[in-house]
């Protein structure tokens, strides 16, 4: 019987990988929770300010009182202390129902307001328990039995290292860039950059160096509609 | 002079108020650690590298239940790490649109040896997983966070949400059992000798 067998060592990770996440992840702390603040804070101030706190629910000896309305501000900042549990929100200036405020709420005091990005928070009617509808990041409201790609859309800034950039909507078709050849993390900020969805996959090849961009589909040229994922094939080496 | 090296509390006070970089500072510090772990249950390094991502933004997501201990965050994460090692295919799912957007192992194309080591150090972690197998899942937890981690007991503690003296028993139970099997294995070559009568 062979012996027990040792642990393998300890690894870091790949170096292109760990740049990579590092990168994204600090994004996701920082750039993405602009846009959705924008986006809460201009949902809770269309739907008017000072209504302060509702009770929502029976009023039966053990039922948990929720809350429900739009966040109070003071001073024009959002009194995320005094949020009710549920956080009115509206499409084009209508309300459209409420949120469960942990989608939306902040970390701590005097921080401001996140929506928990990447998150597709769900949006519940008058009642707090009948879902309508969701609100996706860097879209909005999307009513229940929608499609995505159907909903108006207003395209939104997106701050990074100082710059603006805009995030196309799903209902406009966006050409795919050229990026054979290019290293692949250039290759896939050129794609997001022209407002699609990069989805790396593997392969070998002769004729394309590890590390750099074989093809992708649908092809350059191609016309998708934006956000669509597009695959970008990663040369592996022969 | 260099910057001022700030304590994992210290910064996570600032990842509280959205401080990116501050983010990106705890993952140099972590990610090596949580990848590692990731990897020991799951003998898939490129398995690990998606869950490292994971972790790391599970915890930006459960920020406000974060507490780090002695000033480290580190078996905060691994806690984090343990639950997305469980529900690997759960977690991948929730965050697919960002982990879509990272590169794949691209800069191993260029080292075959190391891919090579790699390859073989994935049968060997699923050799002993599979020697493990029988223990029971949270001894096995134990294990890793202690023993393959170097996580002290109570950090193990912090990590599970569990008291000291539960990691403590689970420790001893699943060291034993892995003596046994050591001793089995040591053994098995031996002739048993009977003693006739």
């Amino acid at each position: 019987m062979t012996p027990f067998p040792q642990l393998p060592p300890d690894r870091s990770l790949p170096r292109q990988r760990h740049a990579a996440a590092r990168a994204q992840l600090q994004r996701y702390a920082t750039s993405r929770r602009e846009r959705v603040v924008q986006r809460w804070r201009g949902a809770a101030v269309a739907m008017g300010l000072g209504l302060g706190l509702a009770v929502a629910g029976g009023a039966a000896a053990g039922t948990v009182y929720l809350t429900r309305g739009p966040i109070p501000t003071v001073n024009g900042r959002l009194d995320v202390a005094h949020a009710p549990d549920f956080i009115r929100v509206a499409s084009s200036g209508l309300a459209v129902g409420y949120v469960p405020k942990r989608y939306i709420l902040p970390s701590g005091p005097g921080t401001p307001a996140n929506g928990l990005v990447g998150e597709i928070a769900p949006v519940y009617g008058p009642d707090l328990k009948t879902l309508v509808g969701h609100m996706y990041p860097g879209i909005g409201y999307v009513a229940l039995g929608t499609s995505l790609r159907s909903v108006s859309c207003t395209p939104e800034s997106d701050e990074e290292n100082g710059t603006t950039s805009t995030l196309p909507c799903p209902s406009v078709t966006e050409t795919v860039p050229d990026v054979a050849g290019m290293s692949t993390p250039e290759g896939v900020v050129a794609l997001q950059e022209a407002g699609v969805l990069a989805v790396v996959e593997n392969a070998h090849s002769r004729a394309v160096p590890g590390g750099h961009i074989v093809r992708t589909s649908p092809r350059a040229g191609a016309r998708v509609p934006a956000r669509t994922p597009v695959v970008v094939v990663n040369s592996l080496g022969p | 002079m260099g910057p001022e090296k700030l304590t994992d509390a210290e910064l996570w006070q600032r990842v509280a108020t959205h401080d990116g970089e501050a983010f990106g500072q705890l993952f140099d510090r972590h990610a090596r650690a949580v990848y590692n772990y990731c990897f020991r249950r799951t003998a898939d390094w490129s398995t690990a590298e998606d869950l490292t991502s994971v972790v790391f933004l599970e915890a930006w997501r459960r920020r406000r239940d974060v507490r780090p201990y002695d000033d480290s965050l580190l078996p905060w994460l691994l806690g984090v790490a343990n639950n997305a090692v469980r529900n690997a295919e759960r977690a991948r799912r929730r965050y697919r649109r960002l982990l879509a957007k990272l590169p794949r192992s691209v800069d191993l194309a260029a080292h075959d040896v190391e891919v090579d080591a790699r390859v073989d150090e994935e049968r060997t972690m699923h050799e002993i997983l599979g020697r493990i197998e029988h223990l029971r899942q949270e001894e096995r937890d134990v294990l890793a966070l202690c023993d393959w981690s170097g996580l002290s007991m109570d950090q193990a503690s912090r990590a599970l949400g569990i008291p000291e003296g539960t990691v403590k028993s689970r420790l001893a139970r699943a060291r034993a059992q892995l003596r046994d099997l050591e001793a089995l294995h040591t053994d098995s070559g031996h002739m048993v000798e009977v003693n006739p009568e």
